[in-house]
């Protein structure tokens, strides 16, 4: 146990000793509240009136963007350690592989948890009050729960993004598939009429099913299997690193 | 102690290291020599545990590596000229190699003031030059207070004078009882530091020996005499059954006579030296003949 907490503090002053670590943080939440009002601003108070308006979906819009400063912060706290041969030193520290990726991946994803604990209900507060009185409050049912789901998200995807960086062991490698990947190509399976049923199985579709307020008729679960899809996601991703680095010589 | 018995490491179809089996005393500067990929690197890193043995063992005071409870507090090493994240500071990086074992804080700043970083301990690592990197790594290696130190090629990018601080340092640490095992692949290097040479060709053991008896067995004891009185001088030592080569550039090159009878002789006739040093090509030639021709067809991801 003391070693599993000496594990956990070195991985935590490893990763806020990072300027890069502060800077993907900061891009998250400026970056989802941004978006988020800049699309308020633009939809309008009218639109916001429509029946086929999810206040859910347009107020965390910019989780789809912020969602790339998490991929950046995970694969930077993961494969980086393979950029100047950290890895070696790190697994020379903390010679038990399991405890060093659970160490890193639990500060990673508390790190993210944090950020988006907060960004979350600041950009509720923020977008809902720009619209005025067609907004929703968290007194809207179903708006908790958005917001739950819109901090859980991006912390499962940082835990998926750190397991694949673990197993990539090179940051350009990692982000040149991961942010496309989550970026477009997922997105745009999910609008391919004879795949959109598969496509809302994807970790992020399956995340963002989490953050709507109506479901819509391609949605072949709710918002909590959303999250359990995609925390299932989480634990297949952190389980193949854990077994690919206990396996592999470093 | 560091125990190794049958290490046997295979990369496909290359064998890296290939049934080593010796053991590095405490109390002793131990050098593993080898050029370039003989399989140097990989014994280190087989040693820490960083890589899996095909076959064989390497026990560091007892214990597999990976069974070390705080493996710093034990074993310091030094693998790479970084293993160090460009983008924090000197001093970051030892805090988390302190937190990382449960190593007092104060610890950090102590190894700083000891390899001498101290005023850049708040700079990145990415401007570090490679003689910083090096003490870095050193600093990190020492973190634990370890009872033995794995280090490879730590003499690399530093200069003359960190070189000599470096050998001095060893020799402390040595002196107080630790097992030092220092990587090179200069051999003159390790005839000004080491105790005991761990000679490696090809991933096998060539030679595992004090460095005393090593140099008496292989070398040709040749000795570079520089004096303004050199026909003097050589005609004394060749009385003495001494072989004397007058180099182009007036140096004596002597061999059949210890650097011990030159200095007798010398004193006695009053031939004032400038220069009494074993040369250190000779050093090398031996070196370079026991690892053999066949070193150079190997090519290397073990170096």
């Amino acid at each position: 146990m003391t070693r599993t907490v000496a594990a956990l503090r070195a991985e935590w002053i490893k990763a806020v000793t990072l300027r890069s670590t502060w800077a993907s943080l900061l891009a998250y939440a400026v970056v989802v509240l941004g978006i988020g009002l800049a699309v308020l601003a633009s939809v309008g108070a009218a639109e916001a009136a429509s029946p086929d308006y999810d206040p859910g979906t347009i107020a965390f819009y910019g989780l789809n963007f912020g969602h790339v400063a998490v991929i950046v912060l995970a694969v930077l706290l993961t494969a980086g350690e393979y950029g100047q041969r950290l890895i070696h030193t790190s697994l020379v520290a903390v010679p038990d592989r399991g405890r060093f990726l659970a160490a890193k991946i639990t500060v990673g994803a508390c790190l993210v948890l944090v950020a988006a604990g907060v960004t979350a209900p600041a950009t509720v507060l923020a977008t809902q009050a720009l619209i005025g009185s067609p907004g929703v409050t968290f007194g809207t049912p179903g708006m908790v729960r958005a917001t739950v789901a819109a901090v859980l998200y991006p912390t499962l995807l940082a835990v998926i993004c750190m397991a694949v960086g673990m197993m990539a062991r090179d940051s350009a490698g990692a982000l040149t598939v991961l942010v496309p990947f989550f970026f477009l190509v997922s997105p745009l399976l999910e609008l391919v009429p004879v795949l959109q049923r598969f496509a809302v199985f994807l970790p992020d579709r399956a995340g963002a099913i989490a953050v709507r307020l109506n479901s819509r008729p391609i949605d072949v679960f709710g918002p909590v299997t959303g999250l359990a899809v995609l925390a299932a996601w989480a634990a297949v991703a952190v389980l193949a690193a854990w077994w690919v680095l206990r396996r592999r010589d470093a | 102690m560091i125990e190794t018995r049958g290490l046997t490491k295979r990369y496909g179809g290359l064998t890296a290291v290939d049934e080593l089996t010796f053991d590095v005393r405490p109390g002793l500067v131990t050098a593993l020599l080898g050029r370039n990929g003989a399989g140097k690197s990989t014994t280190l890193r087989l040693a820490l545990g960083l890589d899996r043995p095909t076959a064989g063992t390497v026990r560091i005071s007892g214990r597999d590596y990976t069974d070390l409870p705080e493996p710093l507090r034990t074993v310091g090493a030094h693998l790479d000229s970084s293993g160090a994240h460009g983008g924090r500071t000197a001093r970051d990086h030892l805090r988390w190699l302190a937190a990382s074992n449960r190593i007092p804080r104060q610890r950090v700043e102590t190894v700083l003031d000891l390899v001498d970083l101290g005023s850049v301990a708040d700079r990145r690592v990415r401007g570090f030059s490679l003689g910083m990197r090096q003490r870095l790594g050193l600093a990190a290696a020492l973190i634990g207070d370890p009872q033995v130190l794995l280090l490879d090629e730590p003499t690399n990018g530093l200069d003359a004078e960190g070189i000599r601080w470096l050998r001095t340092f060893l020799r402390e640490l040595a002196a107080e009882g630790r097992t030092v095992l220092v990587s090179s692949h200069l051999m003159a290097e390790v005839a000004r530091t080491a105790d005991r040479l761990i000679v490696v060709a090809r991933g096998r053991l060539v030679a595992d020996a004090p460095l005393r008896e090593f140099l008496d067995l292989h070398a040709e004891r040749r000795l570079r005499v520089r004096t303004a009185e050199g026909d003097r001088l050589r005609t004394l030592l060749a009385a003495r059954g001494a072989r004397v080569v007058v180099a182009p550039d007036g140096v004596l090159c002597v061999t059949g006579v210890d650097a011990e009878e030159v200095g007798a002789v010398a004193h006695e006739y009053s031939v004032t030296l400038r220069e009494l040093a074993l040369d250190e090509r000779s050093l090398e030639e031996v070196f370079l003949a026991l690892t053999g021709e066949a070193d150079t067809a190997r090519d290397g991801r073990a170096s």
